[in-house]
């Protein structure tokens, strides 16, 4: 029998630990690897033998900073500015009386990192006494600044390829929904953007269009740079380079200028339907059932706006310059 | 475990089972609440501000080559504000004071721009200064370096004084006040004795004033400096010509520019120098550049000409002719500013000189310019295009390109030597004057495109009250052999202190580090170990380096944004003058925190120059008896000493031209317009101001002729005029069929700063090797592989290094980058683990010294996480510990290049970075290059050291200059 699993257990003791692994993680993610902290991370299974430091420090950056962006708000905020959820996190920080030093202010509250930092310290709370087993505050705080976003997240770095930092992602998730099974309260659902009706907005051009797919709290998913140069390669297109929103619109307005807009909106749907298998798959092993809806949700509804598309005359050709909604607009019934 | 698949709640009970258990270490905190921002000690921090703003038009600059760049408007930078890109994808605002310094990191002092934070104080990164007339807002990669330097986690941020033996690595720290007591009390103690007993060596100068006031104030003969690895012999050969010691090219108006060797990309004016020639090839200039390797340089080149070293005169004097012979040289301007009539008179009949033609001198027996022009052409009339190929070893047809080329250039041809040829040949000098020739017969000299002189496009202002001349004579730094020298004989100094020449009291080295970057290291070991010939060594530096290892003190002194210094720099055909200053406390200031000494801003207990020489000098003459004192009391109150406020504030108002009605304009004093813009253009363009001053020489005119030569005990052909000089390394010595090549050393990769790169992570991940360049038909004759070992036999030892097979460098000549091979003695102290290698001293007690490799480069653990991922290994090997010294006998130059005696695959016992030296063949060697000296004790035709009107950098009195009584060695 485990620790976890044994009930006579102290939950102090769990919490220690649950402090210990957070701690781990969060040490990672805002500092990098170093030679201590491989060989802890070697002894928790979470990297393998060929894992160096330089391969680390690489896969970090290559994740993290261009790949997908640990912030709260980059998947909660109808912008997806990162920060963006930063009073949120505050609010739970200075309940417990945390507070990050200066060293780390360039990360947002609402880094992932910092939230670990933070759930170490009072998973330490509760394990030296300091909060009750039945202060809501750590449930309450997995909820709305964590569980929110994280599995879309895991799903989206799972996407950027095998490596250790995916892979410690789909882990801790793990350990969040492990801890948050044993805490108390009914779960909370993360509230995410309203359905939009895009298409009926004659304003809206390919830029609008992209804009919207790369907003996770409105479309279900986290688009990288990689998932738009998939999409680009796998239809031929070009898809040119700059920000992720350049890039996407370059990608639909070569679609449509092209007459392959078919083709890509077929991609983009592939896409989010596995995704969405995804998201199922992580429900069905780790039972995180409100915190998965909304997003199983958004990702249907941009299926539908992606299927809309689909109506829009392909042939008819975008001015380059505006990608005003000729394209985009779905022709009077 | 039962045999069945891992439950989730098995695994998560095994990880928090693994993390509980001791050992685990799990209990580091993650966060601290405390705010550090000492730089040394952790890494700097900013706060955050409110985006509350507009945004705001930037600064636009055109640059003359098409390229446009944006700043933040000067009248901003008081307050800026701009979004933190490292907090991407966050848009983070953060508040700045913009703070203009200069750049340290090599001579071309460019403007830097510091960000400094509003809320910390920490500098984020360092930029361009658009204002600045010679940099115009860009930078080399060394400047935005200088954040490496300022948060190296290695840096010394307190005085340190030796605690054990000299060179035993222990160290204790302390006050500044105790450090300046006892040296500023040995410093009086030599003083009262004698007059040159107190010596300051000067790497990186950094500055045109300050210390060479306060040197002369102490009333010593005591500044040497590092010019002769560095310039000498260029500065001989233009100030033979024209009384000025430096070149200043206008490349961005050429037509023509022809560069010896590699300036525009070895670190040398590589910023101010590189935009502008691309400007000039923008608008179709064409490039010739000799040199014998393909440089960053020569490959951009519209020419190169690969030249064998030391025939580069060969190569001058051919094109040279064939202007003469078709005389298609710019005659009127000969005619007004050669002195042709002197060469006439007093030329024909010395050594070599041949006699005038039988037409000379008409009637009236007046020699007439006709005449000259006969000479010229009986003078030079050997030299041909045929013999510059064979002596070069280059096509003919890039021979006669170049001077097709030279010779359409007009007036607009700007040529530029300062290291390369002609301080790596013996009689490198007269590379410059034949060099300078070409400008002289097409009659670009001071014009539009042409090339000026330093002095004509630098502007130094006079310092603050100025102390009179000191009546004394530094034996060990500018000794009776070599009277014309460039000056003091640096580099031959611990020579000189084995001889038994002299001692030296208290020692300064000032961004220096003689063991490692002057040739033969060894007999610098020897010499700062020794407590009786070098009494007390006090190194000046911001950062460890191999001589500081063995000094008595460590001092540490500040980076480009952490001191105040004044500069200008013949940047292009202007004058501009550049301050340095020590951003924090400037940023402080405008805060409203004042500070009273610079390291209460700089990190730790940094400080600069500028206020310990005056803080020093004060306790070296405490009661003013010595009359040092006086020269440095503030005007306001002379009872305590001058503030930098009230230095600065002086120079600035009385002795720039313009600044006073510059910062009226803005009503700003003359001393806030500086702070605020970091520099003062004072002339927008100075071409040929010669038309109204004549030439700085004795005879006022350009002199083609030399008296001064033939005065001072040479008076042949080869030395009187621009002639082709035999080098030490020409092909007739060097003997390829015995193996023996010549070592090319004296070329630099563009982001090595000497010493102080190896402070810079982003540079020094650049570049942090110095493989051996060996050409592909070399490295099959000795059998080796590029990364393969070679063991490379010099006159005084041996390296082992690493191969570098290329087309790059010419058949017979094998060449490495200097700075690099950087080591230290001790595993946690001295160096960067990661920038340099740990190392054993080894010795015989008879001259033989080995230095091996116990460590190459690693990562290493620090508070910068950048520290553990270095990924080299190999951090250079020092090549020039087995350099013999060469002084050229009328430069006083060392002459870089090396005879390799042997070059060949490694054996089983050598290792890579290995040197074994010999000083016994190092003082041999330098006695055969002693002798080739002719002494002034000889040949001085007026009973003086030295000619009155050659430059030295601080010029004692007349009386000074008498001969000695009792020469060294008579």
């Amino acid at each position: 029998m485990t620790l976890a699993q044994d009930p006579s257990q102290d939950p102090r003791v769990l919490a220690l630990a649950y402090s210990r692994l957070y701690a781990v993680l969060a040490r990672a993610l805002l500092r990098g690897v170093d030679a201590r902290m491989l060989a802890q991370l070697r002894e928790l299974d979470w990297v393998g033998p060929g894992d160096g430091l330089e391969q680390l420090a690489t896969q970090l950056h290559a994740t993290f900073e261009l790949g997908v962006f640990p912030y709260a708000g980059v998947f909660l905020d109808p912008d997806a500015q990162a920060g963006a959820c930063a009073d949120r996190v505050r609010g739970f920080y200075a309940r417990a009386g945390f507070s990050p030093r200066p060293v780390n202010a360039e990360l947002a509250p609402d880094h992932l990192g910092v939230e670990l930092a933070f759930m170490a310290f009072v998973s330490r709370a509760h394990a030296d006494g300091r909060l009750g087993p039945s202060s809501p505050l750590l449930a309450e705080f997995l909820d709305a600044c964590v569980l929110a976003y994280l599995p879309s997240l895991v799903i989206a770095a799972r996407e950027l390829g095998e490596g250790a930092w995916p892979t410690m992602l789909n882990e801790l998730l793990e350990l969040v929904a492990a801890q948050r099974a044993t805490l108390p309260g009914p779960r909370a659902a993360p509230s995410l953007c309203p359905a939009q009706a895009l298409l009926d907005d004659a304003r809206t051009g390919l830029r609008e269009i992209a804009a919207y797919l790369l907003t996770p709290a409105r479309s279900g998913v986290f688009l990288t740079r990689a998932d738009i140069a998939a999409l680009a390669r796998s239809r031929g297109l070009a898809r040119g380079f700059g920000s992720r929103l350049t890039m996407l619109d370059n990608l639909l307005r070569g679609a449509v200028e092209y007459g392959e807009l078919d083709k890509l909106r077929a991609g983009l749907d592939e896409l989010l339907a596995r995704r969405d298998h995804r998201l199922v798959e992580l429900d069905q092993r780790l039972e995180l059932g409100p915190a998965i809806e909304p997003w199983r949700a958004a990702i249907a509804r941009t299926r539908e706006l992606v299927r809309a598309l689909h109506r829009a005359p392909s042939r008819d050709r975008a001015d380059p310059w505006t990608s005003k909604p000729s394209t985009t607009t779905p022709p009077a019934p | 475990m039962s045999g069945g698949p891992e439950t989730l709640a098995d695994k998560v009970g095994r990880l928090l089972t693994k993390v509980l258990r001791p050992g685990f270490g799990g209990d580091e905190p993650v966060i601290a609440s405390e705010q550090t921002n000492a730089a040394g000690e952790a890494l700097p921090s900013y706060g955050a501000a409110e985006p509350s703003r507009e945004p705001v038009s930037l600064l636009e600059v055109d640059h003359g080559d098409g390229r446009m760049s944006r700043y933040p408007p000067p009248e901003r930078w008081d307050d800026w504000v701009e979004w933190d890109a490292k907090a991407w994808p966050r848009k983070i605002p953060r508040r700045y004071s913009l703070v203009p310094t200069i750049c340290f990191n090599c001579e071309s002092a460019c403007g830097l721009l510091a960000y400094v934070d509003k809320t910390t104080f920490e500098i984020r990164k360092f930029e361009g200064n658009p204002a600045h007339p010679g940099s115009r807002g860009r930078n080399c990669a060394k400047g935005p370096a200088t954040h490496n330097q300022i948060y190296d986690p290695e840096r010394i941020l307190y005085p340190l004084k030796r605690v054990g033996a000299r060179g035993e690595g222990k160290w204790k720290r302390v006050s500044w006040d105790e450090a300046l007591d006892d040296i500023a009390a040995k410093m009086r103690q030599s003083r009262e004795r004698r007059r040159d007993g107190i010596m300051y060596h000067v790497g990186r100068p950094g500055e045109d004033h300050y210390t060479n006031r306060c040197i002369t104030a102490w009333g010593v003969d005591g500044h040497n400096s590092h010019t002769n690895i560095c310039s000498s012999g260029a500065r001989v050969g233009y100030a033979l010509w024209t009384g000025c010691d430096r070149p200043s090219p206008d490349h961005a108006n050429a037509r023509v520019i022809l560069l010896i060797s590699s300036h525009l990309e070895t670190g040398h004016y590589f910023n101010p120098h590189a935009q502008r020639i691309i400007e000039a090839k923008s608008a179709g200039a064409k490039i010739i550049t000799l040199d014998p390797r393909l440089s960053n340089t020569a490959a951009r080149s519209d020419l190169w000409l690969p030249s064998w070293p030391g025939s580069e005169s060969v190569i001058l004097l051919a094109i040279a002719a064939h202007l003469i012979r078709r005389r298609s040289y710019d005659r009127e301007f000969m005619r007004r500013w050669v002195n042709w009539d002197q060469l006439l008179r007093e030329g024909p009949g010395l050594p070599g000189m041949p006699d005038l033609p039988a037409s000379a001198a008409g009637a009236e027996g007046e020699l007439s310019f006709e005449d000259f022009e006969a000479y010229l052409e009986r003078l030079y009339g050997e030299f041909t295009f045929e013999q510059a190929a064979e002596a070069s070893q280059v096509p003919i047809e890039r021979i006669e390109e170049a001077a097709r080329l030279v010779e359409g250039a007009g007036s607009r041809l700007a040529t530029h030597t300062w290291r390369s040829a002609s301080i790596g040949n013996r009689g490198g000098w007269q590379v410059a004057r034949c060099l300078f020739f070409l400008n002289v017969l097409t009659g670009s000299v001071g014009t539009p495109g042409g090339t000026s002189m330093n002095a004509w496009n630098k502007f130094v202002p006079k310092p603050f009250a100025s102390p009179p001349a000191f009546e004394a004579w530094n034996e060990l730094q500018l000794p009776h052999e070599w009277p014309l020298a460039f000056f003091e004989m640096s580099f031959l100094l611990p020579h000189f202190l084995a001889e038994g020449r002299g001692t030296v009291d208290v020692y300064f080295t000032r961004v220096y580090n003689p063991m490692w970057i002057n040739p033969d290291g060894f007999m610098w070991l020897e010499a700062l170990r020794d407590e009786d010939k070098l009494g007390l060594h006090v190194a000046l530096t911001p950062t460890w380096n191999e001589s500081a290892w063995f000094a008595d003190y460590v001092l540490p002194m500040g980076h480009a944004g952490e001191r105040h210094d004044l500069m200008s720099q013949e940047t292009h055909a202007g004058q501009w003058i550049g301050f340095r200053q020590p951003v924090r406390r400037v940023a402080l200031e405008r805060a409203g925190r004042p500070v009273q000494f610079t390291h209460e801003a700089n990190p730790g207990k940094v400080w600069e120059e500028a206020e310990f020489w005056v803080e020093l000098s004060w306790r070296m003459d405490p009661d003013g008896s010595l009359g040092i004192r006086e020269w440095f009391a503030s005007p306001a109150d002379p009872s305590r000493p001058i503030t930098q406020d009230e230095y600065w504030a002086h120079v600035f108002e009385h002795s720039v031209p313009g600044l006073p009605e510059a910062a009226a304009a803005e009503e700003l004093s003359p001393l806030a317009y500086m702070r605020k813009y970091g520099c003062f253009e004072v002339l927008r363009s100075n071409y040929t101001p010669y038309e109204a001053e004549g030439f700085a020489t004795p005879s006022g005119k350009l002199e083609l002729f030399s008296p001064t030569m033939r005065d001072w005990g040479w008076p042949e052909r080869e030395h009187v005029i621009p002639w082709p000089l035999d080098s030490h390394v020409s092909p007739a010595n060097i003997d390829r069929d015995r193996g023996q090549m010549l070592l090319l050393p004296n070329f630099r990769l563009p982001t090595l700063i000497h010493t102080r790169s190896a402070n810079a992570k982003w540079l020094y991940e650049i570049s942090h090797a110095n493989p051996v360049w060996i050409h592909p038909s070399d490295a099959g004759r000795i059998g080796v592989q590029s990364g393969e070992l070679v063991r490379v036999q010099t006159e005084i030892g041996y390296f082992v290094d690493k191969v570098y097979v290329t087309e790059g460098i010419k058949p017979g000549i094998i060449a490495m980058s200097h700075h690099l091979g950087r080591w230290r003695l001790a595993s946690d102290m001295g160096g960067n683990p990661g920038m340099s290698a740990l190392a054993q001293l080894d010795e015989d007690g008879e001259g033989g010294h080995a230095l091996n490799i116990l460590e190459h480069g690693r990562a290493w653990d620090s508070f910068d996480p950048d520290t553990a991922r270095i990924w080299w290994q190999d951090v250079g090997v020092h090549q020039n510990l087995t350099h013999a010294v060469h002084p050229d006998p009328i430069s006083g130059a060392h002459c870089w290049l090396q005879k390799a005696l042997s070059v060949r695959k490694a054996g089983a016992s050598d290792r890579h970075g290995d040197v074994h030296v010999d000083t016994r063949k190092s003082m041999a060697v330098y006695r055969q290059w002693h002798a080739l000296t002719r002494s002034a004790v000889d040949h001085s035709p007026d009973g003086t050291r030295r000619p009155w009107w050659l430059k030295r950098p601080l010029k004692p009195t007349r009386a000074a200059y008498a001969l000695p009584e009792e020469p060294f060695g008579r």
